[in-house]
């Protein structure tokens, strides 16, 4: 389109958000397909099929609006053009929202989202919405990995001149040559995992972008059986007055 | 008597809406989420048919495919493949009876695909 420069596109990108895309839209074809058929889907599974479409469309959209983002941190470190607001954030209040947003989505694949050893007075630094999306990012991928009728725990800790969210599942973990890898390349390239099938590391590239974005990072650990996942970033200097 | 598909495919849903499917078909499924968990059924008991997924967590369907290629009693077992990434040359290497992709998927193929399968085998 005139006036409009024309974005440098990876190759590797493009493919696994292609990948990425594909299997969300696969998951509503089938599930509409299901759900016209009334020898499938008995009438009081109906409601349940269809609140599957929207949350997985739902899920889509977020992706693709991440991805967007993402791709523009990427490309323009200094965030000149975005010009986001850090405000001192209670990661507690991120962490409450977030999850309420999540839960639905949780109990449909027959799971818990707790938020556990908030143990932090302090406020993080950091854009509101960006935050948010972060949490909501992680939340999902322990979602998506974890066993169905278990927990995923979310956490915020003090660490030094840094506030810690991390979220932990018991789901497909990484072996330790994995988890070297990881540690080394985490977020810079894309990375799948063995245990977590179906991902390309893309969700996981998009939280470092946005961590990166606010000064922060991403890690991982292991939390046998699962995964834990971690992003740091700056304390503000300001005291939280909520609990 | 009814036959036994074995649905190896770890997104729930999908997997849900698969075991629906089949089940509306008159198939028995026994469905599970991995390539070890899969290889544990077959050994407990026997199934007509498998129904395996590529992108499967720890180890893929390839190594599935590779660990029933060694064992000359779970070879017989008629494999199709249904997978968003339409691999390439699995017939040929594995003896796999049908690849679907599951973006093309629709409730008559499986019939149709399954059924089929099912048949041949009998003749």
């Amino acid at each position: 389109m005139a006036g409009q420069s024309v974005l440098p596109i990876n190759e590797g990108a493009l493919v696994a958000a292609a990948h990425e895309l594909k299997a969300p839209l696969v998951l509503i074809k089938h599930l509409a397909q299901s759900l016209s058929d009334p020898k499938v889907v008995s009438a009081n599974q109906q409601l349940e099929y269809l609140q599957r479409i929207l949350m997985t469309a739902d899920r889509s959209l977020r992706f693709v609006q991440h991805l967007t983002l993402s791709y523009r941190f990427q490309i323009n470190p200094t965030n000149t053009p975005f010009d986001f607001a850090v405000e001192p954030l209670s990661m507690n209040k991120i962490c409450a929202d977030a999850l309420n947003e999540m839960m639905p989505y949780a109990q449909q694949h027959g799971q818990q989202l707790k938020l556990t050893g908030l143990h932090c007075p302090h406020l993080v630094l950091a854009n509101k919405d960006i935050l948010h999306d972060i949490v909501v990012n992680l939340v999902d991928n322990a979602i998506q990995h974890n066993q169905s009728g278990s927990i995923v725990r979310v956490a915020a800790e003090c660490r030094g001149d840094q506030v810690r969210l991390a979220v932990c599942d018991n789901g497909g973990g990484v072996t330790p040559e994995e988890l070297k890898n990881l540690r080394r390349n985490i977020g810079s390239q894309l990375q799948p995992l063995s245990g977590r099938s179906g991902t390309s590391g893309l969700g996981l590239y998009i939280v470092q972008q946005f961590a990166k974005a606010m000064g922060g990072s991403l890690g991982l650990g292991r939390s046998r059986p699962g995964t834990i996942f971690f992003v740091d970033l700056l304390r503000s200097k300001q005291l939280s007055l909520l609990p | 008597m009814s036959q036994t598909v074995l649905l190896v495919e770890d997104d729930r849903w999908l997997a849900e809406c698969y075991l629906a499917w089949l089940d509306g078909f008159g198939y028995d499924v026994v469905r599970v989420q991995d390539a070890q968990t899969a290889l544990e059924v077959l050994d407990d008991r026997s199934v007509n048919l498998i129904l395996l997924d590529i992108m499967l967590p720890f180890a893929n369907g390839i190594h599935f495919l590779n660990v029933l290629s060694s064992h000359a009693d779970l070879m017989q077992i008629p494999v199709i493949v249904c997978s968003g990434m339409s691999p390439k040359g699995l017939e040929q290497q594995y003896g796999v009876r049908a690849v679907l992709d599951k973006a093309m998927l629709t409730p008559a193929l499986m019939l149709s695909t399954v059924s089929g399968v099912l048949a041949s085998e009998t003749v």
